[in-house]
Order: structure tokens, then C-alpha cells, then sequence
């Protein structure tokens, strides 16, 4: 079991990154942590690849930002750099959770959480976390950059948006409104490196939280990360609809807040993260309780096309979906009240 | 030659444990191998390649990582601390000496990684609590320790910043104190070597202008090799040597001499997917790895069958010739003991039930590993990762028919074994023949994937039993029906078939017992001996069944086991002799310690407690081959005789010159499980001198006596018998010495505490190194040597019969607890207790050490690990990512306890627990999860899908009105007739023809 014969690159910019990844296009790899690149390379499960660009040597990749309105991981920062950053701690437990239940201390050291979004593995922890809670994708080419939300950049296994000669820079994720609370629910067979047979991240906002509640739309802008700063070219961002921005809402308007916003995203249960837009809908405007999230869990399970693997087959996924999004919403609201 | 293509090459300058290096790497090595490899930094492990098992764990720049996953051209500038940097300046580092003195150690193949994770977690938290603990250490796996010494060593590590010095052990439980040396929890004899990276394991060896040897497995399931084309993998720059069939001897070998079934290489036909078809020898592991994938080997596809059920069908496809295979039927016993028929009519109540075993693979964190030679003399040096040194020994000399003499086998340290390790390999035959054309070194090491082909994990078991017993819950009768799915080949299958059966009847009194038992050839790899050799999965049936039986009749499970446990100086219905048993102690004391009034039955839905037995073998009394030591296969076998031709234990004591040193010479195998250690511990207490004058050499068969080997749960008492007999023999020796001194009689005397000394009268002594000293000058070498036979006439007379005989056996009771999510299925373990009787306890350490690693492995076999099988019986998880271990996350709360017991055919009173102790713990785990949840579930491993689904049919049925259709039945007014034993009489085997036609 070896490597196959490659060659390793280490350019200093993103533009010779980039340039190297056009020159070798078909042959060659990004290589960031390399936890996952280098297993199926040794697996042969990935063949045909001749050059490896590994990005460890490019200044501005490897911080964890906080740029006014949002977040911003940088490709280089680990699993374990990123929960032990104190602005991510703050504002997303449930991104520390979830990666709290990835992988191995060891593991967590070296591999990125940039590389667990672009590997687009169809059980990544964090994809469903980044979906629910209106992440994007940062790409640059080596001379323009561009954003997509994270759920329009995984297009299926192993398959993303990314062209072939472009680089996940980024990932930013966008402070959360107020009364807003995220949570991730992972199924896992054994307590430590165990890939997810199904998991469910959950994103709830309660209305209430400005001018009590009703007409919150503009508010809570969700995808308003402009002024990251960071990386010129991004002056564009104001455009960008927020998340769940072109869904309308109607705001409870009573002092405890119904559900203004909701996403819920689910991992290992299709090819791609799945968003249960059915449930989401469902939700919205509802008095939040134990027999709303039974009843949101049980539309939920019908968004999920899970298959049968070793992990687990189709029909149990199904359920276990619904036990997850029951969960995952409870967890969620405590966290929007602030509990 | 390899051409040279330099541009591949590239410098790279770091730094590894403060030195800096300067070496010329290739972009897709990975500091892994550079570091075992180019470093010779061998005490980095590889144990996966692919970053599950943490063995590979180094610093970088301080932070843990998996050096398996990093490209060492990546490591220009960096840091790097391995094993090797962690003692400074010659002393161990805190953390390390925690390892040693907590009982954090026991093959030590984890052990490096382990502690290189937790040297990181204690600099940047000097007082983690355990869930840190685990956190920081949840990528390191360990298959010997149940990490229940290891958390133990992380949290105490402060206690061991100072005190270097000898001292007390903390943590475990009191030394048991009969004896001076025996009975203390000493640290194991190899303990320093294996913190510090410096124990050499068989892949850290090096040789002058060695090469590196792969095996090729065949793709397809069931076929006849057409044509094999080497050509363009001779062609491949580097290469030195491709061999196949044909250029292997032309003689089958295995492990039972009844059923040699393998040869080194497929000859034509191939049975498996991974099947050995040709063996490659080049200049580095890489490029014989790529010759590999150059080999054309054209099948013609033969049929296959994968399960029993189907191997076993008229007219399906015969996977070995011969008229004794017939129906694929490799073995089948049929033993009846008493009359069931009438036990059964004498019962008061009988209950059916089927279980479905699982293949588990005993997965030791070392992969199996050979280096072969032949040196000046022509004499065949093999360096093997195995637990049984003189089969492999034997093996050689059948295979290459030369004398046993010409070959020499040595034993490295050895990274665990479970069974896994307990035949020759492909590796160990290959390698020597691959040495012996290219005149060279040859090393092939398995990787985990070579291993899972390899096989020889637990036999899948299809039970069928019934179990009949009175209103009060005496045992009447017990049938069984096992299907055992074989694989392809024998290993030591003839040999499990009938532990299946035989080793149920220690536990209980059972009158009437009967037992049909086929093991049935499948095209999937060959099943072997793993840890309670066959035993533990109808032993998971019979206490499920049993713990059924006790619900249904309304009988407490402990008090129904109560009641028919197996008493002392019995013979049980299979005639095995019983000696000393404590099994009622055992249940009594886990009855107490787990709080069990209170909670059984008391418990709300979710929580379960669960009870659960077994006992093994302490030696099997006969050898796997049964005749006299022969010079090689040509000699005829003799018939069998019941008793030890040859002695099965054999040992050697050595004083040196000046007194002050005593050698123990013996062929036993450590390979984790603590033999080095109390085997000295024995030696010491038997020469009366300090544990710490004793060194013991055990790897080398040129130089220690032959020893059966590491299986059967055999070392401490035979091997302990034999060093015992060695040293008396040389204290026999000395006390004349000392009587003329002491102007006394020999017969007054006794060696105690580095003394010869009176009794009652310890002011008059001679100093023992002394007493030596004054034997050199006057009679030369002081010499002791002692040997081991098993009790002659041990077992029935019927076929089969010496299967389950040994010197004496093993009891212990499990209690589990533990809880399930109702909504998934999620099993979370809570505590573990168990008590066993293991005779006296050599060293309690070890004994909760192999208690506590049996447990841990015990749970993953019951509730995670199972070998998934594709349609064409190739393996979908042979791998640590899918194949899944428990890991130190998953770990319980373990309390191990010991009953106080002496076995009078033990050293010092001593008998087993390595096996023994994995017996309880299936059983103990269903048992709970059905207190938990009210279902149960009869097919390894039990997996929260499972569950659910049992859940989700329950309430299905319960919604629909549908009633449980009662197992059991009940018989009313049956009169009970005065049971009469009848003479234990073993049948003929049923003709499977008839056998097929019932099911
Ligand atoms: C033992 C073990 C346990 C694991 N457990 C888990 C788990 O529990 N949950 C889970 O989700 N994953 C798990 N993984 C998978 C893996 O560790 C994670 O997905 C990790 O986050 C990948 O990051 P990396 O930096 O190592 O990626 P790499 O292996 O370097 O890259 C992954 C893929 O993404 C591409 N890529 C990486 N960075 C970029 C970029 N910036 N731009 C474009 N393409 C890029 C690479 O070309 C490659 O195809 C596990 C892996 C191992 C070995
Ligand atoms: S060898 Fe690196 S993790 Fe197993
Ligand atoms: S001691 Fe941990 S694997 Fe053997």
C-alpha cells in the first residue's frame, strides 16, 4: 500500500496554485491536510494522479477571521485550530460540537476544515453545519474571486463547483442573528473515528429578537457577509440574498417568538447534503414544541435518499433522520433562547 | 537494475528528537516509512497505513499526528519527536513511567503512540480529566489493554515525576500475599523497552542487502489458474525473484495433521479471494508491490459457495477432493453424553432458540511479519511475528523436508497474536523459499488488508440449541446443532468444531448433553483459533438461552446458574476432570459488587444489566500434533496414546558465575499477554532470590528448550510448571553447598530473599550468590532444568475425546450494565464487573490487564465488529476505517476482581485467564441490552439497527394485538425418574446426507 508516484508542488500564491492546477488540470490534486486524499491515493481509490498542490505554503489561509459580519476559516486552519478559536467558540458551539465528533485528537491536527467542504464526501460532518448555517464558499482563480453558498458548491460525491483550476480559499460563515440557536446531531457506531451513518444540523431563529418580532425579513441577514476585507473583489457580497432570504416569513409577533427562520440540512442520507425544504416550511411561524419538531421530523425524513451501506441500510437512515431532526431542533431552540 | 531517475529525489533538512538530518526523499513517501525506514527510527509503529490506529503517532512541532498521513517532503524545516525522544538523557519521562507501573502495557505496539499522544495532552494540559483523557488518545487503538490501564496512566502521571526507584503499584488491586514474588503486581519485564521504542518487533529488523517480498492473492472466489505470465513483472527494474506453484514443494501443510490442506502457493486450483498465488521479492516494498499488479494470472472460474447453508447442499460445488469432504463437510462430530431424550422428557420445561455467530478477526495491532535467511551452515534463520514458535518450527521442517535442526526460528517482541498469530504463515514459507533462490534477506510484512485475507478469525457460528430444565432450574438435558463456516481451508478447524461442544459442560452439570457440530468448507478465508477458541460464541448462546430460560420459569439468572454451577474434583458428562473451582465464588462476588438485587428487574426501559459466565482450558493436554518429536514429515505418525509423548513446557535455569544472575531459558512465547514476566516472577520465587536477578530468554529456538507455544491459555501453567521443576533443581543444588557451611542438614534449609537459610532460624544463612559462587569453584556451570507433561489419561475414550482436556479450568461471571437509546438503537456501556478464578494470580496486574482488554474486545465482538462479505465472498471491511474496534471512547467502567482459589496442578496454585476471561462477556452484553429493551437478539454483532428493528416489530405486534407465540413449552405431570448416568460415549458422525435432509 503506497502512494503512487507524484510530485509535490508547494507554490507561495494562489495564483501559482492556481497555474500549477491548470498546467497538470486532469493528473493533479489540491492537497490540504491530505487525511482524505492521501487514504484514497494509498487505496487506490483515486488513481491517475500525478501532482499534488499543496497549499501549506501560501500566506493568508491559515487564520480564522472575524470580519464584521461574519466568519471567516482560511484552507489552511485545522479541525482542532478551528474549535480552539475562541471568536468561533462564541458564536458556534454546534461547529465545535461537530467537529468534537470528527475523526481522532490526531487526526483533527492535520486535517482542514476547508478540506472536509471540498472533499464533498457524502459524510461530511461539517457540510450539513455549513449549509443550515448559510456558509459560502470563497474561489479564487489565481486572479478573480467568487462565492457560492456551500450548498450550490457540493454537487454530489466527491463533486463540487470548484473549476479545475480554482481554489477553495475560504469558508465564511455569517454571525448569526440574534435569538438564533445551530445544533448537529451525528450517528456514528463507535465513539471516535467513525464516519456519520446519518447526521442532521439544524439552524432555528426565533422572532421576537428586534422590535418584537413580525416583519424580521430584513434583519436577519443571514448572508450579509459583506466587508470581510480579507481578499479584495468581494465588494459584491451586499448583493448576495441571505440565506433563507427568498423564502417570506411570517414573524409570530407574540413576546416568546415563533420560528422566524429555519434550515435544516442532513448528512450520509444522499449523495449530497439535503436541505429538508418541506419541514423548513413547515416550520416557519410555528410555535416551537415537542409535537411542531415530531411533526417538522417526520416531514424531514422524506427529504432524505439514503442507501444502504455497511454503515447501515436505507430504512434505518430513514429513521434515524427522524430521531436526529427531533433532536437537533430541540437542541437548536434551547440554544436560540439562550439556554 | 532500477534505473535511476534522480529527479524523483529531493533533500529535505528536519529535525528528529533534536538531531537534525539531511535526507533524500521521494515526493510520495510518507514520514512514516522514512523515519522506520531511512531513520531506522523503528520505534514509530505501522499499523493500519491509512490513519486509524494511531500507532504512527509523532510529534510535529509538538502537536500529535499520524505520520502515516504525512509526505515526508512536507516535513522540510519541522520538528519531528518520536518513541525515541521522549526519555531524556537516559530517564524516563513521567508519562512513560506511569505506563510501566499502572499496567498501561501489554504487546506494546500501541504503546509508543499512545505515549507520544500523552506527552502532548499533559504539556498543554497538565491535569486533564478522563474525558480529555480519551479525547486526546481517541485515535490511538489498543486490541490488548481495554485502555483501562493506560487512562489510568495519563490521570496518575504527576504521581511519577519524582521516585525513579522501585516501589509499590498504585491503581491495582492488593498483591495477593502467599508467596514473596509470586502474587505481586510487579511491572512486566519488558515494560522499559516497550515505553522507550526500543522493543524490536519483527518488521524493525534490518539486514544487510535485504529485499522485500508481497504475495499476490487471487481475485476470484473459486478457480482453476489457467496461466500465469510473470513476465513483465520480472521485467520491472528491481525485481529479483517471482515465484508461483510451481516453484513451491509439492506439500500441503496446516495445523492439524489430520486435514494439511495448504500449499504455500495455489498449485492450480484457488478458494479464495486472496488466495496466495505468487510471491515477489524486489529491492524495496514498493516496487514488489507495483510487480504485483503486473502479474496476469488467467482464471477459469469455478462455482463458489459462501455460507454453510449453501456449501452444504447436494450437488453444490466441492471446494477441497476427496471422498471425507463430502458435502464440503471438513468435520463433524457427534457426541452424546447421557440420554437428552430422556432428559428432556424429565424436564419440566424446554426452550429452542437459534443464534447466528459473526466472523470476527482478531485484528493484533501488529501485522504478521517474517524475515528469512540462510546462513553459512545453510541453516534456515526465520524471524516471525508469532505465538507459536516451535509449530512454525515444526511447519518448516515439514514443508522443506529437512531436519528440525536446520532451522532456527526466532520470536521478537510480537504486537499480540489472540490466535491470529498461531499457524505458519504464506509469509514465513515464502520468505524462506524467496531467500533461498535469491541468496538473500527476504522481509514481508502483511499490511491490515493482507491480514483480513489472511484470516483466520472467529468461525461464524449457526446454532441451534434447547435446553431442558426442572420447575426449580436444574439443567435436565442440552442438544446443539452447530454449522461452523469454515473458509476455505483447515487451519485449526477440526480442533474448534469440537471446543464448540466441549467446552460447554464445565460450567454447568449438565446430565445429558448432546452436541452435533460440522464444519463446513466455504470460499471465504480460512477460520482459525481466536481467543476462547471457539467457545465464546455458543457460550453467547447457551447463556442467552440460559438467561431466558430463568425469565421464563421466573428464576433469577444468577440463582438458576446458582444452582447448577459446576462444582470441585467433578467429572463432567464429557469426562473432563474438574479440579479446583470457585465458578459459585465468582457469581456470588459479581452478585454483590454489581448491586444486582437492587437493580435486576428494578431498572426503568433503557437500562439493562446483564449476567453472563465462561471458563477455558488452562493448556490443552494434548499437543496439536500427537506423536513424539519427529525429525520431519517423512517418519510415520504414531497412533494416538493417551498421554504426553513429549514434555509440552520445558525450561532451563542458569546461574551465572558469580551468583548474582540467573537466566531463565525457555521457549515460551510472550506476545503481549505477560508470559516474560511472570515466568520470571515464578523462577525468582522458586530460586528464592529478587525478581530483579532473574533475565529470561525466550526468542530464540537455538537457544531456549522447546515450548508449545502462546494458545490454549497454556504458558502460565505449563510453562510455569516447567520453570518451577528447573529452579527447585538448582536450589536442590545449592542447599547441600550451604549445609556444609552452615553446618546443618539440607533438608533444614530453604532459598528465601537471596538467602539459603534455616527455617525458623533465619539468623543462620548464606548469602545465595554466595552458596552459587562456592558451586562454580567446586562443580562447575549450576545448572536447573524442569519439564511440563500434562496428567497422562486425561479425557474419555470416545473420538474427540482430547479435545477440551486440560490440566485444570478457568471460571468467571461477568455483570454488565449498560443503556440503550430507545429511539436508535445506541448502546452506551456503563460498567463492567466481573470476578474470576484464575487458580492463584501470578500477578493480579496482568490478570486485570487481560481481564479488562477481554472485556473491551469482548463487547466490540458483540455489539460492533463483524468481516462484511461481498456476493463474491470478497471482504468489504478489511480495513481499521470499516471494520470498526472498540476505541478508547467507547471503553466502560471496568471493575476486576479475583476469588481467592488454588489449582494443586498449577505452579504455585495457578491456572489460566487469558481466554477464559472473554467468555463472559458476550453473554453478560445481550443479556443487559435485553434487560434494556426487552428484545432479544440472537445474531452477533448486535448493532443499535438491530435493535431498533426488534423495538419497532415489537411494538408493531403489540399495536396489532398480535401476542408473542410463547418459546418456550411447558411439560405438565411428568413424572421425574431417578436420573441414571449413563457411561459417556462418544457417536459416530451422522451421514451429513441425513443431516441435510432435516433442515
Ligand atoms: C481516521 C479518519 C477519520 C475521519 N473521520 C471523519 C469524520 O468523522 N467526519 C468527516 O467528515 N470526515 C472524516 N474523515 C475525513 C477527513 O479527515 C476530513 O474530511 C478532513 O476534514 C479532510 O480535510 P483535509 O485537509 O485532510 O483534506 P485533504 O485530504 O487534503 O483534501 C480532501 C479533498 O479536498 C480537496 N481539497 C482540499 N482542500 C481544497 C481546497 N482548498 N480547494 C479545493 N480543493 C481542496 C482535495 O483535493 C481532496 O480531494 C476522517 C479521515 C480519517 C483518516
Ligand atoms: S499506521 Fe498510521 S494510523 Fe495506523
Ligand atoms: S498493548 Fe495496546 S495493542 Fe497491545
Amino acid at each position: 500500500m503506497h502512494i503512487p508516484d507524484i510530485r509535490l508542488h508547494e507554490p507561495r500564491t494562489i495564483a501559482e496554485a492556481c497555474e500549477l492546477l491548470n498546467r497538470y488540470c486532469d493528473i493533479s490534486k489540491v492537497l490540504a491536510g491530505g487525511t482524505d486524499l492521501l487514504v484514497d491515493l494509498k487505496q487506490g481509490r483515486i488513481t491517475g494522479i500525478e501532482h499534488l498542490v499543496s497549499l501549506r505554503n501560501i500566506d493568508g489561509l491559515e487564520s480564522v477571521e472575524e470580519t464584521g459580519e461574519a466568519i471567516r476559516v482560511g484552507a489552511l486552519v485545522t479541525l482542532n485550530q478551528a474549535s480552539g478559536n475562541e471568536t468561533i467558540r462564541k458564536f458556534f458551539p454546534a461547529m465545535i460540537d461537530t467537529i468534537g465528533s470528527m475523526a481522532a485528537y490526531t487526526i483533527r491536527n492535520v486535517a482542514t476544515v476547508v478540506g472536509n467542504i471540498a472533499g464533498a464526501v457524502p459524510s461530511s460532518d461539517l457540510a450539513p453545519f455549513f449549509v443550515v448555517a448559510g456558509g459560502e464558499a470563497e474561489l479564487s482563480n489565481g486572479e478573480s474571486q467568487r462565492r457560492m453558498k456551500v450548498e450550490d458548491y457540493i454537487l454530489g460525491p466527491r463533486e463540487t463547483a470548484c473549476g479545475e483550476y480554482e481554489i477553495l480559499t475560504h469558508l465564511l460563515i455569517p454571525k448569526p442573528p440574534p435569538r438564533t440557536g445551530i445544533s448537529y446531531q451525528k450517528f456514528m457506531l463507535r465513539e471516535a473515528n467513525a464516519l456519520a451513518v446519518a447526521g442532521v444540523a439544524a439552524r432555528l431563529t426565533l422572532a421576537g429578537s428586534i422590535g418584537g418580532g413580525g416583519g424580521a425579513g430584513g434583519g436577519r441577514d443571514v448572508g450579509g457577509v459583506g466587508g470581510t476585507g480579507g481578499t479584495g473583489g468581494d465588494g459584491g457580497t451586499g448583493d448576495k440574498r441571505g440565506t433563507g432570504g427568498d423564502r417570506s416569513t411570517r414573524g409570530t409577533g407574540d413576546g416568546e417568538g415563533g420560528i422566524m427562520d429555519s434550515c435544516i440540512a442532513m448528512t450520509a442520507v444522499a449523495p449530497r447534503p439535503v436541505i429538508a425544504r418541506e419541514a423548513c416550511a413547515f416550520l416557519e411561524g410555528k410555535e416551537p414544541s415537542k409535537e411542531v419538531f415530531r411533526e417538522a421530523a417526520a416531514i424531514a425524513r422524506e427529504s432524505a435518499r439514503p442507501i444502504t451501506d455497511i454503515r447501515g441500510t436505507k430504512e434505518y437512515r430513514f429513521d434515524l433522520i427522524e430521531v436526529l431532526t427531533e433532536r437537533t431542533l430541540e437542541e437548536a431552540l434551547s440554544r436560540a433562547r439562550g439556554e | 537494475m532500477k534505473s535511476l531517475d534522480e529527479s524523483r529525489y529531493g533533500n529535505i533538512t528536519l529535525s528528529v528528537n533534536g538531531r537534525i538530518y539531511n535526507v533524500s526523499v521521494r515526493d510520495n513517501e510518507t514520514l512514516l516509512d522514512v523515519l522506520r525506514d531511512k531513520l531506522r527510527l523503528t520505534g514509530t509503529k505501522k499499523g493500519c497505513d491509512l490513519g486509524v490506529c494511531g500507532a504512527c503517532t509523532v510529534l510535529v512541532d509538538g502537536e500529535p499526528m499520524n505520520s502515516c498521513l504525512l509526505l515526508a517532503s512536507m516535513m522540510q524545516g519541522r520538528e519531528i519527536t518520536t518513541i525515541e525522544g521522549i526519555a531524556e538523557d537516559g530517564r524516563l519521562h513521567p508519562v512513560q513511567r506511569a505506563f510501566v507501573r499502572e499496567g498501561a502495557i501489554q504487546c506494546g505496539f500501541c504503546t509508543p503512540g499512545m505515549i507520544v499522544s500523552a506527552k502532548a495532552l499533559i504539556d498543554r494540559n497538565p491535569d486533564p480529566s478522563d474525558e480529555e483523557i480519551k479525547d486526546a488518545l481517541s485515535g490511538n487503538l489498543c486490541r490488548c489493554t481495554g485502555y483501562t490501564g493506560i487512562i489510568r496512566a495519563v490521570k496518575n502521571w504527576k504521581k511519577y515525576v519524582k521516585a525513579e526507584g522501585a516501589g509499590k503499584n498504585t491503581g491495582v488491586q492488593d498483591d495477593v500475599k502467599r508467596y514473596e514474588t509470586v502474587g505481586r503486581s510487579v511491572p512486566r519485564v519488558d515494560a522499559v523497552n516497550k515505553v522507550t521504542g526500543k522493543a524490536m518487533y519483527t518488521a524493525d529488523y534490518h539486514f544487510q542487502n535485504m529485499l522485500h517480498g508481497r504475495i499476490l492473492g487471487s481475485t476470484v472466489p473459486h478457480g482453476k489458474i489457467k496461466r500465469i505470465d510473470t513476465s513483465k513483472a520480472e521485467a520491472l527494474p528491481g525485481v529479483v525473484c517471482v515465484i508461483t506453484g510451481k516453484d513451491v514443494p509439492d506439500v500441503k501443510y496446516g495445523v492439524s495433521p489430520a486435514r494439511y490442506d495448504e500449499h504455500v502457493l495455489a498449485k492450480d486450483t484457488v478458494r479464495y479471494i486472496g488466495d496466495e498465488v505468487a510471491a515477489v521479492a524486489a529491492v524495496d516494498e514498493e516496487t514488489a508491490d507495483r510487480a504485483l499488479g503486473l502479474i496476469d494470472v488467467a482464471y477459469e472460474e469455478l462455482p463458489a459457495v459462501f455460507t454453510p447453508k449453501e456449501a452444504i447442499k447436494e450437488g453444490a460445488v466441492r471446494i477441497h477432493e476427496g471422498k471425507r469432504f463430502r458435502n464440503n463437510i471438513n468435520t463433524s462430530v457427534d457426541h452424546h453424553f447421557g440420554d437428552v431424550e430422556r432428559g428432556f422428557e424429565e424436564a419440566d420445561y424446554i426452550r429452542e432458540e437459534t443464534f447466528v455467530g459473526n466472523h470476527t478477526y482478531q485484528n493484533p495491532m501488529e501485522p504478521h511479519a517474517a524475515i528469512a535467511y540462510w546462513d553459512q551452515h545453510d541453516r534456515l534463520n526465520l524471524y516471525t511475528a508469532t505465538q507459536v514458535p516451535h509449530y512454525v518450527h515444526y511447519m518448516l521442517a515439514h514443508v522443506f523436508k529437512i531436519p528440525l535442526g536446520r532451522i532456527k526460528v526466532i520470536r521478537p517482541t510480537v504486537g499480540g497474536g489472540f490466535g491470529g498469530k498461531a499457524e505458519t504463515t504464506p509469509l514465513d514459507l515464502c520468505a524462506a523459499i524467496l531467500s533461498r533462490i535469491t541468496g538473500r534477506p527476504v522481509k514481508m510484512v502483511y499490511t491490515r488488508k493482507d491480514m483480513f485475507h489472511h484470516g483466520r478469525g472467529r468461525h461464524k457460528q449457526h446454532m441451534k440449541f434447547r435446553l431442558g430444565v426442572k420447575k426449580d432450574g436444574t439443567i435436565t438435558a442440552f442438544d446443539s446443532t452447530i454449522h461452523l463456516d469454515g473458509g476455505a481451508y483447515t487451519s485449526f478447524g477440526v480442533v474448534t468444531a469440537y471446543y464448540a461442544g466441549s467446552m460447554i459442560p464445565t460450567l454447568y452439570h449438565i446430565p445429558n448433553y448432546r452436541y452435533r457440530g460440522y464444519r463446513v468448507y466455504t470460499n471465504k478465508p480460512a477460520c482459525g483459533a481466536f481467543r476462547g477458541h471457539g467457545v465464546p460464541q455458543p457460550r453467547f448462546a447457551f447463556e442467552c438461552l440460559l438467561n431466558m430460560v430463568a425469565d421464563e420459569i421466573g428464576i433469577d439468572p444468577i440463582a438458576i446458574r446458582m444452582k447448577n454451577a459446576m462444582d470441585r474434583n467433578t467429572r463432567t458428562c464429557n469426562d473432563l476432570d474438574i479440579r479446583s473451582c470457585e465458578f459459585k465464588a465468582t457469581l456470588e462476588e459479581v452478585r454483590k459488587k454489581s448491586g444486582w438485587k437492587k437493580k435486576y428487574g428494578k431498572l426503568p426501559s433503557g437500562k439493562g444489566i446483564g449476567i453472563g459466565a465462561g471458563g477455558f482450558v488452562s493448556g490443552a493436554g494434548y499437543a496439536i500434533y500427537r506423536g513424539e518429536v519427529r525429525m520431519s514429515h517423512e517418519k510415520t505418525p504414531k497412533t494416538f496414546v493417551k498421554k504426553a509423548v513429549f514434555p509440552h513446557g520445558n525450561a532451563m535455569v542458569k546461574v551465572l558465575e558469580d551468583g548474582m544472575a540467573v537466566v531463565l531459558f525457555i521457549g515460551a512465547a510472550e506476545i503481549g499477554q505477560g508470559a516474560e514476566t511472570v515466568l520470571s516472577q515464578m523462577c525468582a520465587e522458586a530460586l528464592g532470590i529478587p525478581l530483579e536477578r532473574v533475565y529470561i530468554r525466550a526468542e530464540d529456538t537455538d537457544i531456549s528448550p522447546v515450548d508449545l507455544g502462546a494458545y490454549s491459555s497454556r504458558v502460565t501453567l505449563m510453562g510455569g510448571n516447567a520453570v518451577v521443576m528447573a529452579s527447585r533443581a538448582v536450589v536442590k543444588k545449592l542447599l547441600p553447598i550451604a549445609a556444609e557451611t552452615l553446618q546443618c542438614k539440607p533438608s533444614e534449609l530453604i532459598a528465601k530473599d537471596g538467602k539459603i537459610l534455616r527455617e525458623g532460624d533465619p539468623g543462620k544463612n548464606l548469602d545465595w550468590a554466595e552458596a552459587a559462587r562456592i558451586y562454580f569453584n567446586e562443580k562447575g556451570p549450576l545448572v536447573g532444568t524442569g519439564f511440563y507433561k500434562p496428567p497422562a489419561g486425561l479425557g474419555g475414550d470416545y473420538k474427540g475425546a482430547a479435545v477440551g482436556t486440560s490440566p485444570a479450568y478457568s471460571f468467571g461471571s461477568s455483570v454488565c450494565e449498560l443503556s440503550v437509546d430507545l429511539e436508535t438503537g445506541k448502546i452506551s456501556l456503563e460498567r463492567f464487573t466481573d470476578y474470576h478464578d484464575c487458580g492463584t494470580p501470578i500477578n493480579p496486574m496482568a490478570v486485570h490487564g487481560q481481564v479488562e482488554g477481554a472485556i473491551v474486545m469482548g463487547v466490540g465482538e458483540t455489539v460492533m465488529e463483524d468481516v462484511v462479505y461481498d456476493e463474491r465472498g470478497g471482504i468489504v471491511n478489511p480495513n481499521l476505517h470499516e471494520y470498526l474496534l472498540m476505541t478508547i471512547k467507547d471503553t466502560p467502567e471496568i471493575f476486576s476482581g479475583i476469588v481467592d482459589s488454588y489449582e494443586p496442578e498449577g505452579p504455585f496454585g495457578a491456572k489460566e485467564i487469558g481466554e477464559g476471561s472473554t467468555l463472559p462477556v458476550l453473554g453478560a452484553v445481550a443479556h443487559a441490552i435485553a434487560n434494556a429493551t426487552g428484545v432479544w437478539i440472537r445474531e452477533l454483532p448486535i448493532t443499535p439497527e438491530k435493535i431498533l428493528k426488534a423495538l419497532k416489530e415489537k411494538e408493531r405486534m403489540r399495536r396489532g394485538g398480535i401476542q408473542e407465540k410463547p418459546r418456550g413449552l411447558w411439560q405438565e405431570g411428568k413424572p421425574s425418574p431417578p436420573y441414571k448416568r449413563k457411561p459417556a460415549r462418544g457417536k459416530k458422525a451422522v451421514d451429513p446426507k441425513k443431516l441435510f435432509g432435516k433442515k
